[in-house]
């Protein structure tokens, strides 16, 4: 092979390796994809542990309502319901004021707020600070916000899976609602639909208290294998909360300029 | 399967490297050693032009009912059609790949670095254009119900979407808007086809599987971006056949781009008769059954505890919430598998969340159903959808249950054994 023909090969394959590098380069990792969910990505940085900036196109809310759910995720109601608040300070307060938007982000932020406070058994103030304010009373009405908000939730995505098991978590705290929470409950567990441990440790709880322990036990197991922890999937943090006693002074009037949900928040 | 991908990268490398030596080394050589191509064109002046004209022209109303099928179909999310607007960045997969490969997309430069380390498919489509003079109808309306692998250098392929002979009939409707007579085949010579065809370098780009086709230099430069998209987009051969009308095949190895100016596939010097006689070789040579592909066996479960977080990394959020996202963080459109689009109606399916897995899909009656129910074929469903792919690759199908990743490679036997086991395991979170 002369000289010229074996710089030929040697540029001709340089080339070709060149070429070809960044499909080796191109090598998929471990890492979340972008794509269709790129705005998602966007505000979870590497893999959600440090969220990034949201760009200023962004709605700027995005950033908390995702915190939230990953609060949520963790059982941390508490800051769940915090971060939902900060990005939709209203939700608790009017409950217009998600049923009437078209928001997604809004909506969720709902649902969170909602679902937290139900596990919370309504231990938290609905408000920006979140206090814990272990008022039975107070729990309660929260509760019954939670169903009042789940029950929306459920109406305008009918047969959900999600919205049945926490609205069902939402009733199973309430006396007058363990019976319909029992019957979604098992629905879900018939189909395999159940979307998480709670649904099954909420299971587990009603079970206990119609004194069937071998369903319990298995509710529980079930809820141990998705991942919950045993005292949880017991079921026996989920309290029972009896009807508000809210006994309002009849000759303090109430102030015309605000809604019958927002003095209600008011006492949440 | 990654041995697989390595070795497709491995071949087109060598391939890559093979054409640029071709280029290389042909810049002043007669491919063949015969007479140049040039002195062939010019002493074959006795052939007559070939002309193609249509014979009719479909009526506004069936085009522009095929054009609400392509947009129904959101054909335009993987290929620029002629006459049909462009979709958004984010909704067009092969736009969104290219520009953050460009890192033209507006995105902060960590995330574009990020992104760009993990895209490998869809990064080039064929534009559909100038398609009537070339394709036969009969053929477009079968691929599109029973599309096979057309382009075997690109790891996507035209996805198995749910498409009817009548929606297949209304898009080619659009596509293919003028109707051209069955042509004669024109004299030429098969087996001369052949030896030119191989002189003049098809084979460096394009398969012709079950035929005779060689790889050897092409004779003309190419600029290296050109030569490796025109690559990677070179349809097998094989199909020729069945695609194209036959005077149409000789005009477009003669002068490509005369019918589709944004092609691809150069201008490769030749005679008439060349073309005549290659085409001849194309339409007519004989070709042996593909060699029967078998798809693989599934891994069995693992023994080691699977988690929901290595799951959702290795490949739920990996490759599944593309088109199964979270609608709610992403502006109501959480992809064809959720929300709906590419002809599908939405299954509700997000496999971006633990809790959205588990909530399940919508079945054909609207009524949810749990993704790790037992399939026909006994696996979990979807260990079955990701299964059904490699079925499909192989050339087969799994009754009543499509193929995911919808038209990608499938996903490799370590990762549908890590699904498996997770759900073995009871899915944990």
């Amino acid at each position: 092979m002369s000289a010229e023909k074996t710089w030929k090969w040697i540029l001709a394959v340089t080339a070709g390796a060149l070429l070809a590098l960044p499909a080796v380069a191109l090598t998929p990792s471990d890492a979340e994809a972008c794509g269709n969910s790129m705005r998602y990505d966007d505000v979870l940085g590497d893999s959600g542990k440090k969220p990034r900036n949201i760009e200023m196109e962004k709605p700027p809310q995005l950033g908390s309502v995702i915190r939230a759910e990953q609060a949520w995720n963790k059982g941390d109601w508490k800051n769940a319901i915090k971060e939902a608040l900060l990005a939709h300070p209203t939700l608790a307060k009017r409950s217009r004021s998600y049923k009437s938007t078209d928001d997604a982000e809004m909506i969720r932020a709902a649902w969170i707020v909602a679902s937290s406070i139900t596990r919370a058994n309504g231990d938290y103030t609905l408000d920006k600070n979140v206090r814990l304010e272990p008022d039975v009373d107070k729990k309660r009405l929260r509760v019954d916000w939670a169903v009042e908000t789940l029950t929306w939730m459920l109406e305008k995505n009918e047969g959900d899976p999600l919205f049945t098991m926490l609205l069902a978590e939402s009733l199973a705290r309430t006396t007058e609602g363990e019976e319909k929470s029992l019957a979604m409950l098992e629905g879900l567990a018939k189909e395999d639909l159940m979307p998480d441990g709670y649904g099954w440790a909420t299971l587990a709880a009603l079970h206990t208290r119609a004194k069937k322990s071998e369903a319990a036990a298995t509710a529980a197991k079930r809820c141990n294998t998705v991942g919950l922890d045993k005292k949880v999937c017991a079921g026996s943090s989920i309290e029972l909360l009896a009807k508000a006693d809210v006994r309002q002074p009849k000759s303090k009037p109430r102030p015309k300029s605000k809604s019958k949900s927002a003095s209600k928040a008011k006492s949440m | 399967m990654p041995h697989r991908k390595h070795s497709l990268r491995f071949l087109l490398m060598i391939s890559l490297s093979s054409a640029l030596l071709g280029a290389f080394a042909c810049e002043k050589k007669t491919p063949g050693g015969g007479p140049s191509a040039q002195t062939t064109q010019t002493g074959a002046n006795a052939l007559a032009p070939v002309e193609i004209e249509p014979t009719e022209k479909l009526s506004a109303e069936r085009v522009a009912a095929g054009k609400a099928h392509i947009l129904k179909f959101e054909c335009n999310r993987c290929h620029s059609i002629e006459g049909v607007e462009k979709v958004p960045t984010e909704k067009s997969c092969v736009t969104c790949h290219q520009e953050i490969l460009a890192g033209t997309y507006e995105a902060k430069p960590e995330l574009i670095e990020k992104w760009q380390k993990n895209i490998i498919h869809l990064t080039a489509t064929p534009a559909l254009e100038a398609m009537a003079p070339r394709f036969k109808r009969a053929w477009l309306v079968d691929f599109l119900q029973e599309p096979h692998d057309l382009r075997p250098r690109v790891d996507a392929q035209m996805p198995r979407m749910k498409i009817s002979e009548e929606d297949a009939s209304k898009l080619a409707d659009y596509l293919l808007p003028e109707v051209y007579a069955a042509q004669q085949m024109l004299p030429g010579d098969a087996k001369r086809g052949e030896k030119r065809a191989n002189e003049l370098g098809c084979g460096s780009c394009h398969a012709m599987t079950g035929g005779s086709l060689q790889a050897s230099a092409i004779p003309v430069e190419l600029a290296p971006e050109a030569l490796a998209i025109g690559m990677k987009l070179a349809p097998d051969l094989r199909h020729t056949r069945r695609r194209f009308h036959a005077a149409a095949l000789v005009k477009w190895l003669l002068d490509p781009a005369s019918i589709k100016p944004s092609t691809e596939m150069p201008k490769i010097p030749m005679s008439d008769q060349d073309a005549r006689d290659i085409a001849a070789y194309l339409i007519t040579s004989n070709l042996s059954s593909p060699p029967e592909v078998k798809p693989p066996e599934r891994l069995p479960v693992l023994k080691r505890r699977v988690r929901y977080k290595e799951v959702s990394q290795k490949v739920f959020k990996k490759v599944c919430w593309h088109c199964h996202s979270e609608a709610d963080y992403v502006g109501g459109d959480g992809g064809p598998g959720n929300t709906g689009g590419f002809g599908f109606e939405g299954r509700g399916l997000s496999l971006a969340e633990y809790t959205a897995i588990a909530s399940g899909m919508r079945d054909d009656e609207g009524k949810r159903t749990s993704v790790f129910k037992e399939a026909p074929n006994g696996m979990p469903w979807l260990v079955a959808a990701m299964y059904a792919r490699h079925v499909e690759v192989a050339g087969g199908e799994v009754e009543g249950v499509r193929g995911m990743p919808l038209g990608l490679p499938p996903m490799t036997l370590e990762e549908i054994q890590l699904v498996e086991t997770w759900i073995a395991q009871g899915r944990p979170r």
